[in-house]
């Protein structure tokens, strides 16, 4: 018996090991067919005169330069889970890029922080999960010291949700916060309010169950 | 299989602790003590699950062995998942914690009360109003789930479930280990303090209005607090007061702290000095949060959970479940039976709120604003099905008499005999 149960232990832990070192090499093996950068490496815009520039070491499954635009397809940074698809591009200016973060991570807000060096113009598309024209409330340009830029300070908003950046330099954030402003307008009644509905059913339940409780114990 | 991670996690999750309470029911001899570890438990497994995206989360990396799992609960923002985007922030309970540790998962009802007062009617938006569209509708669902909560479980939110009472509950286990006796208010401050609980939530409430007097009145009540505005750092002062309780509630920082201690929160958020006035510190935190901190944690100290004494979240609570027509109907009840009651007055000595009900009322639902249900005096009590806590008039836990068990006597303790044996623990 006892030889048993120690028999069934020793399978149960290789499972266990077998089960996480799967887990461990799974994720290389996904790896493999992706192009790694670098900070050294330079993504040139020649008819516009700029360049994108990464200042950390990633990967991302292709990159494409269309219409003077960089379409970065699964841009992972090293540090960062996996994220979406990234378009950027300059005008006689160099863009460095510290971070981004794509609806992929917390799916309700995306962020782009870069160093610009030049006076020029950038967008910059975060490839947001959206199928509507945003709202420019939801958007942020936040240069150092937490000064948020309105819309007109410097950047603009296009309808297909590209963010338009002209005359900055140095370090900024281009944020969205997807907080769905807009999502359920066109949602027909029951589904536009459907917590409002849901809380006040329960509520009313609630109340019903627990009165017939009280009372029932009166009896 | 593996995108189910965060339901496999919450499974085993729940399993165990399901095992941790039948073994603490089981395994715990000191009848005195058995519900006190019943509620450390259930406090800790509480913290857990409200911050688990927190705990998951530093291991959700590309290079942590768990990447390939999927993402984290929190990243899943289930309350968001659920709710959608009529109420993006998670569902409203009466505890105190924030919602970006815990991924919007459950959030501060106090927190979304003030948020959505705040944008209150459709007004051009700026930065940091984003609830605009449908404020009252969001009040209306907070306080509906608040009502559903307090009718369930009433305060025992406060007593079993909040991060903040297991953070004061943990300072009294710091006292006592150092061996020092807790002070108490006399009665009549005791229950000043009580009733200050509904001034201070009106005042914050009002604030909450006077902040947003923009948005509603269309007349600027405070300078400053204008919505919007074409520099950001207006609009930077208003998303830091349209939440005035938040300025100061002390389990803010150690949301922000436990955060940033594993890496999910920049360091700066804590440490520089932003822009605005001086009662802001850094981006989340101000310096009167900090100082209520220090200042509560003091007073935890000497006197046992001081700040449920003004918690006007837990006045919230009690609103919905302590008061006419609430009381009624509540699920969750605190019973005496006056025929077993000695008077002996240990239930009034070990409360932690120093409720008096238990003790000066005569028999039936002895529950009040202060109670939160904690059930210290139903363990405490030595005579037999004196104390009930009952849910929906079943009765969870009863009193013991644990003295006739521990001594072998079969007499039922003088009150000068309870007054020792609480003086030794």
């Amino acid at each position: 018996m006892k030889t048993n149960n120690n028999t069934i232990q020793t399978a149960f832990a290789a499972i266990i090991l077998i089960a996480i070192l799967f887990l461990y090499f799974y994720p290389n093996a996904q790896a493999q067919t992706r192009q790694n950068f670098t900070p050294t490496d330079t993504f040139d815009i020649p008819q516009q005169n700029g360049s994108i520039k990464f200042a950390t070491n990633g990967s991302y499954a292709s990159a494409t330069l269309q219409n003077d635009t960089w379409i970065f397809n699964d841009l992972r940074f090293n540090t960062s889970r996996p994220q979406g698809t990234l378009k950027v591009s300059a005008q006689n200016s160099n863009m460095t890029i510290f971070s981004y973060q794509s609806s992929n991570f917390i799916g309700r807000s995306e962020f782009l922080r870069v160093k610009v060096d030049g006076l020029g113009r950038q967008t910059v598309n975060l490839g947001l999960n959206v199928s509507r024209s945003t709202n420019p409330s939801e958007w942020s340009v936040i240069t150092p010291g937490s000064i948020f830029l309105a819309e007109g300070e410097g950047w603009k908003l296009q309808p297909d949700n590209t963010v338009v950046v002209t005359g900055l330099t140095g370090n900024f954030t281009i944020a969205h916060y997807n907080l769905g402003l807009d999502d359920d307008e066109n949602l027909p009644f029951h589904q536009k309010h459907s917590v409002a509905i849901i809380t006040a059913i329960v509520l009313t339940s609630t109340i019903a169950a627990a009165v017939a409780i009280n009372l029932r114990g009166r009896k | 299989m593996l995108s189910d991670y965060p339901s496999i996690v919450l499974m085993i999750y729940a399993i165990v602790v399901a095992a941790g309470i039948i073994l603490i029911l089981k395994l715990s001899k000191d009848k005195t003590r058995k519900i006190s570890s019943l509620r450390l438990f259930i406090q800790i497994v509480a913290l857990i699950a409200i911050f688990m995206g927190l705990l998951i989360g530093p291991f959700n990396q590309p290079n942590s062995l768990f990447y390939p799992l999927g993402i984290s609960p929190r990243d899943r923002l289930i309350g968001a998942d659920i709710l959608g985007n009529q109420f993006p922030d998670g569902i409203s309970l009466p505890i105190l914690a924030c919602y970006y540790p815990n991924g919007r998962t459950v959030t501060c009802a106090l927190w979304q009360l003030q948020a959505y007062i705040f944008p209150f009617w459709n007004y051009p938006r700026g930065y940091e109003v984003i609830y605009s569209t449908s404020g009252l509708e969001k009040i209306a669902i907070v306080i509906g789930m608040l009502a559903i909560a307090s009718i369930i479980l009433g305060r025992s939110f406060c007593g079993w479930l909040c991060p903040f009472g297991l953070y004061q509950d943990l300072l009294t286990r710091i006292r006592k280990t150092a061996r020092r006796k807790h002070l108490s208010f006399t009665d009549k401050t005791s229950k000043k303090l009580g009733q200050s609980r509904y001034i201070i939530i009106a005042i914050f409430l009002i604030l909450s209005f006077i902040f947003a007097s923009y948005t509603i009145f269309g007349t600027e009540i405070i300078p400053g607090t204008k919505l919007g505005g074409p520099q950001g750092t207006e609009a930077g002062i208003v998303s830091n007061i349209n939440e005035p309780f938040c300025l100061i509630c002390p389990m803010r920082p150690l949301c922000i702290i436990a955060e940033t201690g594993i890496g999910q929160m920049n360091y700066s958020y804590i440490s520089q000095i932003v822009y605005g006035p001086f009662w802001i510190s850094g981006f989340y935190l101000t310096s009167i949060n900090l100082a209520v901190l220090a200042a509560t944690t003091i007073l935890a100290l000497t006197y046992r959970r001081f700040w449920c004494r003004i918690c006007p979240l837990g006045a919230l609570t009690a609103l919905f479940s302590s008061f006419t027509p609430f009381k009624q109907i509540a699920l969750t009840k605190l019973q005496k039976d006056e025929q077993k009651c000695t008077k002996c007055g240990i239930c009034k000595r070990v409360c932690p709120t120093q409720a008096t009900a238990m003790y000066e009322q005569k028999g039936g639902d002895v529950t009040e604003s202060r109670c939160m249900l904690c059930a210290r005096c139903v363990e405490i009590c030595p005579y037999e099905g004196a104390l009930k806590l009952t849910f929906a008039r079943k009765t969870i836990m009863e009193s013991r008499n644990w003295l006739d068990q521990k001594n072998s006597r079969t007499d039922f303790p003088t009150k000068k005999d309870t007054v020792n044996m609480e003086s030794k623990r």
